[in-house]
């Protein structure tokens, strides 16, 4: 990749909660993100209207209806790299949880009786264009987003480090909540987060999907000693139950 | 026939959530629509456990994350009849502060203020006007110390659970908090002289205003939900 003087960037949201572009706004660097790129379009903070090319395109939610797949495609087409950005992007997100559920039923209890909502099924991205760089997380770590954002500008790629969360709560020195009998999903998500929920007393719910060549099987034995099947399948059916690895103990 | 082509006339810009504005031509009719995919929490939160659906109806919303995870968080509590310890409330009330801070902050700087200046963003703000944009991130920033130290994260707390918190912060951040609560009402004195500039036009119309009453204190946390239109009821008999 080549460096890229004022990268036009589009910063873009399809069904989602604005959680990601959110804790971008939060960053202390947003006004030098804005003063050494182009930011063309932001529908959140500024324009939403898709304006000529860019340089890299982030997405954030999932396509949540046949418009919302089109305009994706429409942002594809327009963009040299596209940023699948969070959770809802990366892995289909929270929302995902519904597709292990009778769609139907979930849907009339919610909207009864409402001929005009049309559901698509919850997916990542990824299964409608081709996506270039993942930040997975629910919400992305906005450190990740402003690294990405500076790899850009230097014609490098962005790295996501392909470790599992547990490294990070060694680093920070929080105690394993798994030792305790907890159930945490450290062992076999991808880290990158800098693990603040187990840090916070919490445990790792898996919101940033499976690591590569995560040890599924010890993981899925440690926890079937301290929870019922059935608990179990939940556990994996939350943010990224729909991704392999995780897929196979959602129940899927 | 619609005018309506998907975002290039299309959404909204600057407000939470997508509305797409539509004009009918041979009627005159205006009218914004909700162009949104559907998500179904209330559907799919049914048969998880009791202790996750804080934590997963928070992302309903990624401006107002604390206000759905406490509102699921007192739902439980009122279902097993649970008092919470005054020291559990008083924090709470923190990060209900804090979102209602930044969110507003939000809203005056960027959502709003570009409207009335007349450019596209905040970051044309900041070109001509650097010293009030830092002001507005700032309080902002403050604001998100406020859900840092308290609900663990800014955006989608952890720290939050039933009957109590997993963490709570140290003597140290709080003396911080404090000097940074103090700091940001400077910041909010210049901000109220910011926008008592600013020209409103004069626009209203018939609008039923709700919010949450409490006798005691303004009401963010607890109280009754009355309306302009005469409203009073309690939360739990709202729907």
């Amino acid at each position: 990749m080549k460096k890229i003087v004022k990268p036009k960037i589009g910063l873009f949201d399809l069904t989602g909660c604005n959680g990601c572009l959110t804790v971008l706004l939060n960053q202390p660097e947003i006004l030098d993100i804005a003063r050494v790129t182009k930011i063309v379009s932001f529908r959140l903070a500024g324009e939403g209207k898709i304006r000529g090319r860019y340089d890299v395109s982030f997405v954030e939610g999932y396509a949540g209806d046949e418009e919302e797949i089109e305009v994706l495609k429409k942002i594809r087409e327009n963009s040299d790299i596209l940023v699948a950005l969070g959770a809802c992007a990366c892995t289909g997100g929270i929302q995902t949880i519904r597709n292990f559920l009778n769609l139907e039923e979930v849907k009339e209890y919610v909207y009864p009786n409402s001929p005009t909502i049309k559901l698509v099924e919850a997916k990542p991205i990824d299964a409608h264009v081709k996506v270039d760089f993942y930040i997975p997380g629910c919400p992305v770590n906005g450190r990740e987003v402003v690294e990405a954002v500076k790899a850009f500008i230097l014609g490098k790629n962005p790295e996501i480090p392909n470790y599992p969360v547990c490294v990070e709560c060694k680093i920070r020195e929080t105690e394993c909540v798994l030792i305790k009998g907890t159930p945490c999903l450290g062992p076999v998500t991808r880290g990158g987060c800098g693990a603040p929920c187990p840090a916070a007393g919490y445990i790792c719910d898996g919101c940033r999907g499976p690591v590569k060549e995560a040890n599924m099987v010890s993981e899925a034995e440690i926890l079937k000693q301290i929870l019922k099947e059935k608990d179990l399948t939940l556990l994996f059916r939350k943010y990224a139950g729909l991704m392999e690895g995780f897929k196979e103990l959602a129940g899927r | 026939m619609k005018i309506r082509e998907i975002l290039n006339f299309g959404y909204l810009p600057r407000v939470e959530g997508h509305l797409m504005f539509t004009v009918d031509v041979k009627t005159g009719n205006a009218q914004v629509e909700v162009m949104e995919g559907v998500r179904l929490f209330e559907g799919f939160v049914r048969g998880r456990k009791y202790d996750e659906v804080p934590y997963i109806v928070s992302r309903i919303c990624g401006l107002c994350p604390c206000s759905h995870n406490l509102c699921a968080i007192k739902a439980i509590e009122d279902a097993f009849e649970i008092q919470p310890s005054e020291q559990t409330i008083k924090l709470r009330k923190l990060i209900v502060f804090g979102e209602v801070i930044q969110s507003h902050l939000a809203h005056l700087y960027l959502l709003a203020l570009p409207d009335y200046m007349g450019v596209k963003d905040i970051f044309d703000i900041y070109k001509k006007h650097p010293e009030e944009v830092k002001i507005g991130l700032k309080l902002r920033e403050n604001a998100n110390y406020m859900l840092e130290v308290v609900g663990g994260r800014p955006v989608h707390p952890i720290r939050t659970t039933i009957n109590g918190f997993l963490k709570i912060p140290t003597k140290t951040q709080l003396k911080e908090l404090l000097n940074k609560m103090k700091e940001s009402v400077e910041y909010a004195v210049k901000t109220v002289e910011l926008f008592a500039k600013l020209e409103i036009p004069n626009f209203e119309r018939k609008t039923e205003y709700v919010a949450l009453k409490n006798e005691n204190e303004y009401g963010l946390y607890d109280g009754k939900v009355v309306s302009s239109e005469g409203l009073n009821v309690e939360g739990k008999d709202y729907m």
